[in-house]
């Protein structure tokens, strides 16, 4: 009875008007005073840490990705127009796929330059720095440096300083919130080295002479903190796949320098290192190098001593 | 001016650019393409039998202001055995200026469809299907005007890109073309979902209408579709695909032409890709003098074998196969190779979706 009393097109500019209005509005309903973007679950790990309860964070990249070969995915765009601050690995790793990603969000603050984008890359001190002419007949190198730096607790301390000091720049009414939250998290990664030489010494000390092999330089920085003794990486030059004699030969390089495992990523190809495995009769382990929240993995201090405990069990039982 | 001058032209721009970025830390950015094409048996293009540049392309960008970004692309290209040196794309382009906004003034490729939204050298494929040769032209639809792309602000991804361009030229032209009644405009709508295992896809509805000089009307209605599955790096599977409807309109007839094409590739390998491209256009007003319907809708089928050396060099092979006809008559097969090489020095390529 009442439904007819409402004329029907009324009715339905109501609704039209309610639903359009909810469908405009409903990004900008946010709890957080911060709204923050990540390009790698791990950087949006560490903003939630640094921000707390005053940001509210997502990720672009699931961790299931290389972070090198990805494209400016549609839904990229969007997380990114509606965000506040955008931070990045940097070091040249998202070159390909971010800059489209934020050009295309049509948001003014989050555009390279931009107070609202940050590339947390900078405060790191990185490894592997090239020196001299640069260009790509040395592979995919990068300038300022290897950008792997996140599977590092010491390099992931230096990266939230970067992301304090934006926040608190784009948020000062919180930035001693956020300074204070940076110096838990300091307190906690110190923990974590301290914990994860813990369980790495003794099995480094009973074979000093060990070495590992990976396929892309992503464990560096990790194998540089515990003092692991690396022979370096299957690929040749980074980013282009090994030859069958590249093969070959850092198998036979393997075999004589006492390799004891061979390291890959998820996502690494299979086929190189099962043929080194093959030649060299070293056993693989492939491990993920990024959080991944749709397999559960969403805390950094549990997947990195998951990861460091991984470790230690291989070089241990090989 | 000779292509001799052209060429020189070109290098000399190149060089400039060069110490232009060295200068300026990289904030002009750079980037030059090749792209080599050699056509053996029956080709559409006259340039059959060899291995030539089909396009030689200077990219420059770099923020003009804090509003304005700057792009400008010059070409340099063989056609019927003639070398041209033009602009192909120059404007100003800013996501700083309008909330959820990407605007664009000056000459562009138009953002209809999908392989209007990137360059030749940039595609899956070495040519193009039947369907965007007839309604756009062998590369893309560009014109000068204004576009505009707005992202909706909601927890889906929908974007809106509506345009108004001169209409003076339409498709590649080396001429400047005819003042046309109305300018020429278009839109597509365009969303996005994930899929399963790592994959995703993009899809859009696009129009365009344009009146020429002679007041000859273009509708142009299509639909686009991309799906993309990448494990680490390599791209495990891509569909591609679009269907364009045509409906031209002269002061004393009309018709109707549908055209498609999909494209289905799977990575063998981060490096080796095997495609194949089945596609088709047809008239759907041509009748015979009793009106009945003639058939004349012609077929594609093209494998394609793509080695991707690294993001910056690919080396292609076409084997096409055409099914022309003529209204109404048995089909006239005609088969072709295609070689193709392209690379991109400079500035990294994006990674488009």
């Amino acid at each position: 009875m009442i439904l007819n009393l409402i004329p029907v097109k009324r009715a339905l500019f109501l609704s039209l008007s309610l639903w359009l209005g909810s469908i405009t509005l409903h990004p900008y309903v946010s709890k957080a005073a911060v709204r923050a973007v990540g390009s790698t679950p791990d950087i949006a790990w560490l903003m939630k840490e640094v921000g707390g309860a005053e940001i509210e964070v997502q990720s672009l990249l699931k961790g299931t990705e290389d972070p090198h070969y990805a494209d400016a995915v549609p839904d990229f765009i969007r997380k990114v127009a509606h965000a506040d601050i955008v931070c990045a690995v940097g070091l040249e790793l998202e070159v390909g796929w971010l800059p489209r990603v934020l050009s295309r969000s049509g948001n003014s603050k989050i555009q390279s330059g931009g107070l609202g984008f940050c590339e947390v890359g900078v405060g790191v001190k990185t490894l592997e720095r090239p020196t001299g002419n640069i260009d790509r007949s040395m592979g995919d190198v990068h300038p300022l440096g290897n950008p792997h730096f996140w599977l590092s607790p010491v390099s992931m301390k230096e990266a939230a300083v970067v992301v304090a000091d934006k926040l608190s720049k784009i948020d000062p009414a919180h930035s001693q919130h956020y300074q204070a939250n940076l110096r838990k998290l300091h307190s906690h990664l110190d923990q974590l080295v301290h914990d994860s030489k813990r369980v790495l010494a003794p099995i480094l000390k009973k074979n000093p002479a060990s070495k590992v092999l990976e396929y892309h330089r992503e464990f560096t920085y990790l194998f540089q903190l515990y003092g692991i003794p690396t022979i370096g990486s299957i690929e040749e030059k980074p980013g282009v796949p090994p030859s069958a004699g590249r093969l070959l030969q850092v198998a036979r390089q393997a075999q004589s320098s006492d390799v004891k495992l061979i390291i890959g990523t998820d996502f690494t190809p299979l086929k190189p290192l099962e043929k080194v495995s093959e030649v060299s009769g070293i056993p693989i382990w492939t491990t993920p190098i990024s959080l991944q929240p749709s397999k559960g993995i969403v805390d950094y201090l549990n997947f990195h001593r998951t990861l460091v405990k991984g470790l230690a069990d291989r070089l241990a039982s090989n | 001016m000779k292509y001799s001058n052209r060429l020189f032209l070109l290098f000399g721009i190149a060089l400039w650019t060069g110490s232009v970025q060295a200068q300026s830390n990289g904030s002009l950015q750079s980037a030059v393409s090749l792209d080599l094409l050699g056509q053996f048996g029956e080709p559409f293009e006259s340039q059959g039998g060899k291995v030539e540049p089909r396009e030689a392309e200077i990219i420059l960008f770099a923020p003009v202001d804090s509003l304005w970004d700057g792009f400008l692309n010059l070409a340099a290209h063989q056609e019927q055995g003639q070398a041209y040196f033009e602009i192909h794309e120059a404007y100003l382009s800013s996501s700083r200026w309008l909330p959820h906004s990407q605007v664009r003034i000056g000459q562009y490729f138009l953002q209809v469809g999908r392989l209007n939204q990137f360059h030749r050298h940039d595609w899956p494929f070495i040519s193009a299907p039947m369907v965007q040769r007839s309604f756009f032209d062998n590369e893309g639809a560009n014109d000068s005007g204004v576009e505009w792309s707005f992202l909706f602000p909601t927890d889906h991804y929908l974007n809106l890109t509506i345009g108004i361009t001169s209409g003076w030229r339409f498709g590649h032209s080396h001429s400047l073309g005819e003042k046309p009644n109305v300018p020429t405009t278009y839109a597509r709508l365009s969303s996005y979902s994930d899929l399963w295992s790592n994959g995703g896809t993009q899809y859009g509805l696009n129009t365009l209408i344009r009146e020429d000089a002679s007041g000859n009307q273009t509708t142009l209605l299509g639909a686009d579709l991309t799906a993309k599955w990448r494990s680490g790096r390599t791209l495990d599977w891509l569909i591609q695909g679009e269907i364009w409807a045509k409906s031209f309109s002269t002061p004393s007839s009309s018709e109707w032409s549908l055209g498609s094409y999909l494209f289905t590739q799977y990575g063998v390998s981060q490096q080796v890709h095997l495609g194949l491209r089945l596609e088709s256009l047809g008239n759907l007003s041509l009748k015979d003098a009793f009106g009945t319907p003639l058939a004349n809708t012609e077929y594609a089928i093209v494998p394609t074998l793509t080695y991707k050396y690294s993001e910056f060099s690919t080396f292609r092979a076409a084997y096409s196969m055409v099914f022309e006809r003529d209204p109404g008559e048995k089909f006239q097969p005609r088969q072709f190779l295609e070689l193709q090489s392209t690379f991109i020095i400079g500035a990294h390529p994006a990674h488009d979706f």
